[in-house]
């Protein structure tokens, strides 16, 4: 994993330079690092790399100029710029996952495309990109004349490989002016990237133990086990992908240079529309803002909205052209993960179902019912917040399975055989225990994390305190403390078993 | 048009679109502050802003546009 390698120390050489020795070319020096961390963790040869390095700042930063001129060809140009941006990243990312899909379901031969090489993070930088032309193209923001600003905001290092995605207004205004090393934002960088490895290593690891071992011999376990091993990957894929964020976000800030927040609690969302907006944040606006709102915003599709009010009432009718463009923007999410079957399934049509029948449900029941007792308030949001972790997690069986009719076959496991009344002892005790290698070790730390949620959640919800947001006002002497003391439990709990981010490969 | 009656007419839009008659709009009223002014309602809301003044509000500004007082802003440059 290249966060968690040596490749990652260049960071420190970076850090050096950036604050110590030339600190008036502190853009240039962040630039140069930028590009040659990516050259370094970059699996394929350097000089393609170097390519489409290359490539994508030049038709970034040529396209940015020429659109912001606005010339009445700006049109043209912002549809040429995109579907040169995208155009790599369909065909070294996306064209032989959809050969493979187009093959399985029509029973085409196509032949895969043998010369696409890796490129890492092409998906989050290549959406920076896009969303830096269009700005300029509305008018919001001024195009940058400067190649090495709009080289840096694309592949500024710390997000490179997974995010978050970038907008170049809330970027760019972080460089104004030369940084110094403060000890403060230092020590706040620090602890938030321990805390990210404590997620990943610890939490995400022995998560995932259950989880994976369960989802491979599922035909051996009752719907409640494979229920209990979903939860787990849940908890897995959070604590890693937020994990993974907290160590950028860290080693950014050390750089002086905020990220944008990527997650919002998700587990604590009452519905799931809610559970979208706080989950991976920075992709979810990105597609808001550039492709739901302009979808929603075309002539086509307000025509249809005044007919479908009309034909069927306001309060259906409206309805109408949203989902309508939530099919969209749905099916070019499921296709921004990858393209495969499966990802087009988890990440594409169970949420946009989900989220479609969620808002018919709306229009006769209402989920705003807020009683005067906080304890009820709290129990009956425990209650939706459980729902919305479950109706999530049927994304999640088709992300673990990793195959379609795997997944299918999962859920009908899942509601025939929900307890397995004469093996549901063994199932938890012996099989849970032994065969999928649930060690103490493991389950202590589960229950302990699990506690610790739970903790946070009661603080949050009923007393209106955010013991997270607590430990970051409190005196960098003590924060020094609990750096040591997440390192101690990192050295004593963490495992190896995979130190590749989930996020990495999108 | 004054201030004061595109404030009048746009009350009228939000209280139709989101088919609230108690909704009472200032400056600094976001879409924190009503309840179903979400991703789904936004652009219901443009469109409904845009046939009541006669008027397209760009992109750029359905995107950014923080609260009512920018709508108004741009109401009373680009509208009738």
């Amino acid at each position: 994993m290249f966060i968690l390698t040596f490749d990652y120390f260049v960071f420190l050489i970076c850090l050096f330079l950036f604050y110590f020795n030339v600190r008036k070319h502190q853009k240039s020096i962040l630039f140069i690092f930028s590009i040659l961390f990516y050259v370094l963790i970059s699996i394929s040869e350097w000089y393609k790399i170097l390519l489409i390095v290359l490539y994508m700042m030049l038709i970034t930063y040529s396209f940015g100029v020429l659109i912001g001129k606005n010339n009445r060809f700006k049109s043209s140009l912002l549809l040429l710029s995109i579907f040169l941006l995208i155009f790599p990243l369909i065909y070294f990312k996306y064209l032989n996952n959809i050969i493979v899909l187009v093959n399985n379901v029509f029973k085409t031969n196509f032949i895969i495309n043998d010369s696409v090489f890796q490129i890492i993070g092409i998906s989050y930088y290549a959406l920076s990109a896009i969303g830096y032309l269009i700005e300029v193209y509305w008018g919001n923001i001024c195009c940058d004349k400067n190649i090495i600003n709009v080289g840096l905001f694309i592949f500024y290092f710390p997000v490179i490989v997974s995010g978050p995605i970038l907008r170049y207004n809330e970027f760019s205004l972080q460089f104004n002016t030369n940084k110094n090393l403060e000890y403060d934002r230092f020590v706040k960088g620090a602890f938030l990237m321990a805390w990210g490895y404590f997620k990943k290593l610890v939490v995400a690891n022995r998560f995932s133990i259950p989880a994976h071992n369960i989802y491979n011999n599922f035909e051996q376990f009752s719907g409640v086990t494979i229920i209990l091993a979903t939860l787990c990957y849940a908890v897995e894929l959070y604590a890693d992908f937020s994990g993974c964020m907290d160590i950028i976000g860290g080693t950014s800030m050390i750089l002086g240079v905020k990220l944008p927040k990527n997650f919002d609690d998700p587990f604590f969302s009452t519905s799931i529309q809610e559970f979208w907006q706080r989950w991976h944040i920075t992709l979810g606006l990105w597609f808001k803002d550039y492709v739901l709102y302009p979808i929603q915003k075309t002539e086509i599709i307000i025509k249809i909205g005044k007919k479908s009010r009309k034909l069927f009432g306001k309060r259906i009718g409206k309805r109408i052209p949203f989902y309508i463009s939530m099919i969209v923007l749905w099916f070019l999410i499921g296709l921004w993960h990858g393209g495969t079957d499966y990802y087009f399934v988890a990440s594409g049509l169970v949420p946009l179902i989900l989220i479609i029948i969620t808002d018919i449900f709306s229009i006769f029941y209402n989920n705003h019912n807020i009683y005067e007792n906080k304890y009820l308030n709290y129990f009956t949001n425990l209650l939706r917040r459980f729902r919305t972790i479950l109706l999530v997690s049927i994304c999640w069986v088709f992300v673990l399975a990793s195959d379609v009719s795997k997944g299918i076959k999962i859920l009908y496991r899942i509601f025939t055989k929900f307890i397995i009344l004469s093996n549901f002892h063994i199932d938890i005790l012996r099989k849970g225990l032994n065969n999928i290698n649930l060690t103490k070790i493991t389950l202590v730390t589960i229950i302990f994390v699990l506690l610790c949620f739970f903790i946070y959640d009661v603080f949050k919800n009923i007393y209106k305190i955010d013991l997270f947001e607590k430990i970051f006002i409190i005196k960098n002497r003590y924060k020094v403390v609990i750096i040591y003391l997440l390192l101690f439990l990192i050295i004593f709990l963490q495992t190896m078993n995979d130190n590749q981010f989930i996020y990495f490969q999108f | 048009m004054t201030r004061a009656e595109a404030h009048e007419r746009l009350t009228k839009v939000f209280r139709d679109v989101f088919d609230d008659e108690s909704i009472v709009l200032n400056d600094a009223t976001t879409a924190n502050d009503i309840d179903d002014w979400d991703s789904f309602e936004h652009v219901n809301l443009v469109v409904a802003v845009e046939d009541e003044f006669k008027f397209k509000i760009p992109m750029g500004k359905v995107v950014t546009m923080k609260n009512v007082g920018e709508m108004i802003d741009l109401i009373l440059e680009m509208g009738k």
